[in-house]
């Protein structure tokens, strides 16, 4: 891996570095994951209103 | 109430004050009482994380509104989970990183000073406000419903959150939120059970019956601003207010900033982001059913005891009257609603349901009259939907189930306050005694050379000198403003819906708190442009209240937070993109 300045290093990780990869990686995940739950939440929501509501 | 609910209430508080005073042996250095050494399992935070944030109001307001106003309620969290992934990405590891105690002194370092004080103050105000109104909606509630002076109901619900907080510090409150939410989650699922149970019709004709008065009905797309709770207000106003108030408000920063790592910390609050909506959905389900019941069961005329007793004394004739009215258009509407329930096709479902809303229309106009009659009486507004709930869970519910919700009442309440105060304690303390009045923790540092060993012993005993005074600093601040908060509730007796004041209050400081934690973000910022920005931020979310009052308060969050950003970014108030280093900044963070 390059050598990285320490101004680098509090800018936040290089575009090439694994472990900000696996971090930006792994947030895409839980976004993903916290979309797919929310919005099975609100279909049922949904259809409870769709099914009653008058 | 019953004696068997007194012993469940009465066992509650003595449990959760003798387990607060157990753990304050851990607490006795400041990092152990502010923080818990950072120590703290994830599901431990994520839970108190929760508890933080259901107060009393919501078991009472917001089952309230359920049953006044249906679901749509459900909206106002629609914005959350977006908001908790957006601080788990964003501030989450930076506020960690920092090794801050209060999310404020991250912005000393990246603004300045004034910044933030000016932030902390925002916040104490805010909350030491906002944590009176949250000990004011049950004791309000609890001195109407038992007949009790509202100083002893204050007392009872303050106090013992005060003593916890007080001497078992982030510990003691968070080991306390957790089991105060199993217990909270516990009488919400056996309330609606019994609801269930105990309701004439099955589940599927009371939702019928709660879908033609239009309480079910969850989604207004709308686009007005003036609507408070509408599908997009809530994802984003809603996003907005969760962002500042997960992100930037020290009672929701310090949970997670005692979390034992970066991972626990983003873990617990994902905690909220799967569970609140579905959790929020219930305690609303519960109002929702309560209505329904009440088609079935004589509900009384006025849910206010007090001011049913006031009107009684001083014009019983004009009252006896009105519930006669009342009692004919029950009896109607009762046949109407058991004619819905049994329809047996959609044409005379239909037929009934038409002439429900009209009997439904007949019962609500007399209770209008007799809630006119009681704001004349007792010369207060009489909204009685924070009584609706308690008065059906003493009423209706069976013996020991009735102490089980009064209990998670005042454990929702507790589970708030004690977080609250922790968190003004810490802002005081940290913000502005040690930062401003008492730099003695830098001036053990400065004085102290490092030449010979007795000035490294020297020091260390200064610094151990300084942490013992701030430890009993952040006891007494925990203690005032517990005080704080019980006074401010003895005066906040009429408040409307609980829940709108506890959330209206906060977006008036929320949106430039927010915001200047937005601007940290972009690194061309600058002190004085943020100071400028939140303080105009301010000036234009209080003139817009003040003008407009007609617009929804969830966009406070965001003019509040865009003003601080736009104003900060103005030519002359930012720097360049290599900007020279802010002159307001300090690396001195108290």
């Amino acid at each position: 891996m390059e050598s990285r300045s320490p101004k680098a290093k509090h800018a936040g990780p290089a575009p090439n570095d694994p472990a900000g990869a696996d971090e930006a990686s792994s947030a895409r995940r839980t976004l993903i994951r916290v979309i797919v739950v929310q919005a099975v939440a609100l279909w049922l929501l949904w259809l409870l209103q769709a099914a009653y509501h008058v | 109430m019953h004696p068997v609910n007194w012993v469940v209430v009465l066992g509650y508080l003595a449990f959760v004050v003798v387990d607060g005073v157990r753990r304050s042996k851990n607490t006795r250095d400041l990092d152990g009482y502010l923080l818990a050494n950072r120590a703290l399992p994830w599901w431990a935070v994520g839970l108190s994380v929760m508890a933080t944030q259901l107060s009393a109001v919501t078991l009472i307001g917001t089952t309230g509104q359920g049953a006044t106003d249906g679901l749509r309620f459900v909206q106002f969290y629609f914005g959350l989970p977006l908001a908790m992934v957006i601080l788990g990405v964003t501030l989450v590891p930076l506020l960690r990183g920092a090794g801050v105690y209060t999310a404020y002194e991250y912005l000393e370092r990246r603004f300045g000073a004034p910044v933030r004080t000016l932030a902390a103050c925002l916040f104490l105000v805010g909350r030491g406000m906002s944590c009176g109104v949250i000990v004011a909606a049950p004791a309000v509630v609890f001195a109407a419903v038992f007949g009790w002076p509202l100083a002893w109901c204050v007392a009872l619900i303050g106090l013992p959150a005060v003593l916890y907080a007080m001497l078992g510090g982030v510990q003691a409150v968070t080991w306390a939120d957790v089991k105060q939410m199993v217990l909270i989650v516990l009488a919400v699922s056996a309330v609606v059970v019994v609801l269930l149970v105990q309701m004439p019709v099955s589940p599927g004709e009371a939702l019928r019956i709660a879908g033609a008065t239009g309480r079910l009905q969850v989604f207004d797309f709308s686009l007005t601003a003036t609507e408070t709770y509408t599908f997009w207000s809530g994802l984003i106003g809603g996003a907005f207010l969760m962002l500042s108030y997960f992100g930037t408000d020290q009672s929701q920063v310090q949970r997670y900033l005692a979390a034992d790592s970066v991972n626990a910390a983003r873990q617990s609050l994902l905690v909220s982001a799967y569970w609140k909506i579905p959790l929020q959905a219930l305690v609303l389900l519960i109002g929702v059913l309560v209505f329904v019941y009440y088609q079935f069961q004589a509900p009384p005329l006025l849910f206010n005891p007090a001011h049913e007793a006031a009107v009684q004394v001083e014009r019983g004739d004009d009252y006896d009257a009105l519930r006669q009215r009342f009692g004919d258009a029950l009896v109607l509407r009762e046949d109407a609603a058991r004619r819905t329930a049994d329809a047996p096709d959609p044409a005379q479902a239909r037929a009934a349901m038409e002439d429900f809303l009209a009997r439904e229309a007949s019962v609500q106009d007399v209770r209008e009259e007799a809630l006119a009659l009681a704001e004349e009486v007792t010369g207060q507004p009489s909204n009685d939907v924070n009584y609706i709930v308690p008065r059906f869970v003493l009423g209706e519910l069976p013996v020991g189930l009735s102490g089980l919700f009064v209990a998670a009442v005042i454990a929702a309440a507790m589970s708030s306050i004690s977080s609250e105060l922790n968190s003004l304690s810490t802002a005081s303390v940290v913000d502005v005694y040690r930062r401003w009045v008492h730099p003695q923790w830098i001036g053990a540092v400065r004085l102290v050379h490092w030449r010979r060993p007795v000035d490294v012993y020297r020091r260390w005993e200064r610094l151990r000198a300084a942490d013992a005074h701030y430890l009993a600093v952040s006891k007494a601040a925990t203690l005032f403003w517990g005080l704080f908060a019980c006074v401010v509730a003895l005066y906040a007796v009429s408040l409307g819906s609980l829940i709108e004041v506890v959330n209206r209050y906060g977006s008036y400081f929320y949106g430039p708190i927010l915001g200047v934690f937005l601007l940290a973000l972009i690194p061309r910022a600058r002190g004085r442009g943020a100071l400028l920005g939140m303080l105009f931020a301010a000036a234009v979310v209080w003139t817009t209240a003040w003008l407009a009052p007609q617009v929804s308060f969830l966009w406070y969050n965001v003019i509040g937070s865009g003003t601080v950003v736009l104003v900060g970014l103005l030519p002359g108030l930012a720097g360049g993109r290599q900007g020279r280093r802010d002159p307001g900044r300090t690396d001195r963070t108290g």
